[in-house]
């Protein structure tokens, strides 16, 4: 009987623990989905201007096979003032036809600048 | 006991090879006249034959080999590009790219495609290596030319896989760190490294995207850049509705003054443009060849990679 409240208040502290969704990791998750989406538009809203070339690049490479997310959630491992460096877990799954390709997500490392409140992804190294 | 039909046909092919190399140790002119006779027609690849000797004519010795000159120009208007000829025309241009290809190292038997699902091996030109059927009605000049690249025509790479675009040559994560590509490698930069290839055939472009030619133009330059000479293609279809990809092609082989193997002509009489639309990929449209089709598309690379090959090391082919 006494346990279930112990159960709640254990949920409800390492809830209160977990880190919050940063506006960081939101903007590589946003960037993924677009490029899984195939909307150029958001895509290009999300990222610095000097990695448009190589945004498109993945955009364009992709634009011929069908696209989803899958088990994609990423998290902010660092920041400081106005940038961010962010992971992510899951992949990019593609089938072309009868045939399917798999871009593991896991390894990139992920620059995100704020700009004007506004994070951008500037890209990523491995 | 009866040889397998294998075996007895090895044997007639070491017997003949024997043979033959016996006959050109008797009939070859000596190193120092400057020519050499050309090797067995689909044998043992090792250098191009020089121009204009064939097999069995009388040798003409001469003091200096002369290989023949080639144009400055094609005189193609890329407006034109639907009735410009399937075989390039090869400037000096290409042969200049070559010689430079080949002062960097580049291997002279390797040949790259870039390419979508009708490049791979096993439908494209690999089907000369591994078909004896198909390779067998081949003419001899073009046994000769499948012989010398068979390792190349033959490859799985990078640069060839379904649903390639021109961008997708260029992203690093599309070859999936197979066949030994790095991590910030692309597939371009991974095949130039793993096959070192004199010429590269892009036969990209059905799969379009918007910015084709931005992509075009870093692959091209980045085999002008190793010496490896491109040879740009035309597709069948029409997929953009304004033929602009094609168009697009033929201006950048001008511009570029590079060779480009016009292969829309060449199902033109076939119902549909001998294309069909595949269950699975409706959405791409009537973009896949029919069975002729892929016949005719095979010939005809081979028939341009013949000819590129052939202009550039200063060799005359008899088809």
């Amino acid at each position: 009987m006494k346990k279930i409240p112990h159960v709640l208040l254990l949920t409800c502290v390492l809830a209160a623990c977990a880190p919050a969704r940063s506006p960081a990791s939101a903007a590589v998750e946003k960037y993924l989905q677009a490029l899984s989406d195939k909307n150029e538009e958001i895509l290009l809203d999300q990222v610095c201007p000097e990695y448009e070339f190589d945004a498109l690049v993945e955009f364009d490479a992709l634009a011929q096979v069908k696209t989803k997310l899958k088990d994609v959630s990423c998290r902010q491992i660092d920041a400081d003032e106005n940038s961010a460096r962010v992971t992510c877990v899951g992949s990019i799954v593609s089938n072309y036809g009868s045939e399917f390709f798999s871009y593991e997500l896991g390894g990139r490392i992920y620059t995100v600048v704020e700009n004007g409140g506004h994070w951008l992804v500037c890209g990523y190294t491995r | 006991m009866r040889l397998h039909p294998v075996n007895s046909k090895i044997k007639f092919l070491t017997l003949t090879l024997f043979m033959v190399t016996v006959s050109a140790c008797v009939f070859a002119p000596h190193a120092a006249t400057g020519t050499q006779l050309p090797p067995p027609a689909a044998l043992t690849p090792t250098q191009p034959p020089p121009a204009a000797i064939p097999a069995t004519a009388t040798v003409i010795v001469s003091p200096t080999p002369e290989i023949a000159p080639l144009p400055t120009e094609t005189g193609l208007d890329p407006d034109q590009w639907m009735t410009w000829p399937v075989i390039p025309i090869v400037t000096q241009h290409v042969r200049e790219i070559y010689e430079l290809g080949q002062t960097l190292g580049n291997n002279s038997h390797a040949f790259s495609i870039l390419g979508d699902c009708q490049s791979t091996p096993d439908t494209f030109l690999g089907l000369y290596v591994v078909d004896e059927g198909q390779y067998y009605t081949l003419p001899e000049d073009f046994k000769e030319t499948v012989t010398y690249f068979e390792e190349s025509l033959t490859r799985e790479s990078p640069t060839i896989k379904p649903g390639t675009t021109s961008g997708a040559l260029l992203w690093v994560e599309w070859h999936e760190n197979e066949y030994g590509c790095e991590n910030d490698e692309t597939p371009l930069d991974c095949e130039l490294r793993i096959n070192n290839p004199s010429f590269a055939l892009i036969t990209v472009g059905t799969h379009w995207e918007a910015r084709n030619d931005m992509y075009m133009r870093r692959i091209i330059d980045a085999l002008l850049a190793r010496g490896v000479v491109p040879i740009l293609s035309t597709k069948a279809d029409n997929r953009e509705g304004d033929n602009r990809l094609n168009l697009e092609t033929a201006q950048l082989a001008a511009e570029y003054n590079i060779p480009l193997w016009n292969f829309w002509p060449v199902t033109g009489d076939l119902p549909g443009r001998g294309l069909y639309a595949k269950d699975g990929n409706e959405h791409l449209g009537a973009i896949y060849l029919v069975d002729e089709a892929l016949d005719r598309h095979r010939y005809s690379a081979l028939q341009a990679l013949d000819a590129v090959w052939r202009a550039v090391t200063g060799q005359t082919s008899e088809q």
